[in-house]
């Protein structure tokens, strides 16, 4: 198959990776986000975002929650325009759907176990509708019923009620194998790589979080997923050492290497400090010329994209500081 | 009765050495322009106003096609195909097919590798109008390997029907 890569890959994503070309030239840059950082309020933000594409979306919102829809509006539209229409193969439409599908999951059995709607924790990016999410389980298509079932067997404890302090471990850790699954099955090695980087970001977040806790040790294994670059096995051994320490071991480690340990270990900076090696690999898959890099690499910038937005204008509605918001800001373009 | 190799006088290795020359040069040239032009489409659907400047870049491979009409053209002008006093020996023939393989192999590859690079600088184009003159360069420095294929082939069709 590599021998016509040459020839197969122009003719199948030559008309997304040209799109693609122009439309990275339009990512926001680092001054804009400086502006919106420096905007007096929300008003002067939505003002500075009315010449991008955020303008339209957010041109009638008002609150946090308007904000949330039209951004997720937005994304909509370019998983419909890029993953739907751009003869992209059908393991890399599944990688981002599926995604958004367990999110989605998960959010119903918080809702389930918190006893409240679950529309409050539906998105609209899965591969079926929001209101099916929020329905019965019998609304929903066969394979998302039978995935639903296996995680509500892991979940559900003696009393038969769903353990809320056990959804996100449970699923995490199916959420990861199935993206891993279907990543190297589509045939993209750059998928497959972001797939175990994943799995390496899930597991550093859940492993720095378990040792703040001062989680048991065993406790604590049960999150970390096989897959990623740094083994499970080797979070083990790293857990019984005081953090500082881990945190310097584990930067000499897999995708953590030569990252800033005290970032590392920090939740407050982690999210950051793991969004910049993301960008890096997103570089490098913006300088293939043809093939699914590009347009896989331009869909990712675009979440980033918006979950920076995000951060700045719902950080502005909720009054939070112009430094706290800048120090949760990363690169994305 | 006439002598053959293979089973094939001297005008049939002619013909054959003609028809590969044009076919290879038409392969690349229809695969390159295929790949440049999806991706050109793409960044024109964008942006109407690159039309003109990813134009040239599009037409670079179809020069591959050109070459091997034109190595068709000299072997039947040479071997006196055209002016029907085409007269040659088994061996000849197999020469004159022999100096047909370079443009045969070298445009169908360098067609197709011409479109790859033209991709990039397209995204070149796409990215700053200003590097428009500057892409143009990378896809032309894959076209010199088809000239010197051309080159090649006649200087062969020269010697071996001179």
């Amino acid at each position: 198959m590599s021998r016509v890569r040459p020839i197969y890959d122009p003719l199948r994503y030559g008309y997304a990776v040209g799109r693609v070309r122009v439309l990275e030239t339009k990512l926001l840059k680092r001054s804009y986000f400086e502006r919106l950082l420096d905007a007096s309020d929300f008003a002067e933000q939505r003002r500075i975002l009315s010449e991008t594409v955020y303008g339209g979306s957010l041109e009638g919102a008002l609150t946090a929650n308007d904000v949330e829809h039209a951004l997720d509006a937005g994304l909509s539209a370019l998983y419909q325009d890029f993953l739907e229409t751009a003869n992209l193969p059908v393991g890399i439409v599944s990688y981002f759907r599926t995604l958004h599908d367990y999110e989605n999951l998960r959010g119903r059995f918080k809702a389930e176990a918190l006893g409240i709607p679950a529309a409050e924790f539906i998105g609209p990016l899965g591969s079926v509708p929001a209101e099916v999410f929020a329905g019965p389980s019998a609304g929903l298509p066969r394979s998302l019923a039978a995935i639903e079932a296996k995680l509500r067997e892991a979940l559900t404890g003696e009393d038969g009620s769903i353990v809320i302090g056990e959804i996100d471990a449970v699923v995490d850790r199916q959420l990861q194998a199935e993206l891993l699954s279907i990543a190297q099955g589509s045939g993209s090695g750059f998928l497959a790589e972001l797939a175990r980087l994943g799995i390496d970001i899930r597991n550093a977040r859940a492993f720095v979080r378990a040792r703040i806790r001062d989680l048991p040790a065993a406790s604590a294994a049960r999150w970390f997923a096989p897959g990623g670059s740094v083994t499970p096995a080797e979070y083990a051994a790293l857990y019984k050492l005081p953090l500082a320490d881990a945190g310097n071991r584990l930067t000499a480690l897999g995708v953590f290497r030569g990252l800033d340990p005290e970032a590392l270990i920090d939740p407050a900076r982690f999210d950051v400090a793991m969004d910049s090696v993301v960008t890096r690999r997103l570089h490098v898959a913006r300088m293939v010329a043809i093939g699914p890099e590009p347009v896989l690499a331009y869909v990712l910038a675009r979440e980033a994209e918006a979950r920076a937005v995000r951060t700045l204008l719902v950080g502005k509605l909720a009054g939070v500081s112009t430094d706290v918001l800048r120090s949760r800001l990363r690169d994305v373009a | 009765m006439k002598e053959t190799i293979l089973g094939m006088t001297g005008l049939d290795w002619a013909y054959l050495g003609a028809a590969f020359a044009a076919i290879g040069g038409g392969i690349g040239s229809s695969i390159g322009i295929t790949s440049i032009a999806n991706t050109a489409a793409g960044i024109v659907s964008e942006d109407s106003e690159k039309f003109g400047k990813l134009l040239p870049l599009a037409a670079m491979p179809g020069t591959q096609g050109i070459y091997g009409l034109v190595t068709m053209i000299l072997v039947f002008v040479f071997t006196g195909i055209f002016a029907g006093t085409a007269d040659l020996t088994a061996a000849e023939g197999l020469r004159v097919f022999y100096a047909c393989l370079p443009v045969t192999f070298l445009c169908l590859v360098s067609g197709i590798y011409q479109g790859l690079t033209a991709v990039g600088a397209a995204g070149m184009v796409a990215r700053r109008d200003e590097d428009a003159g500057k892409a143009l360069i990378f896809p032309a420095l894959v076209e010199t390997y088809a000239v010197f294929s051309l080159v090649v082939t006649i200087l062969m069709l020269l010697y071996v029907t001179g």
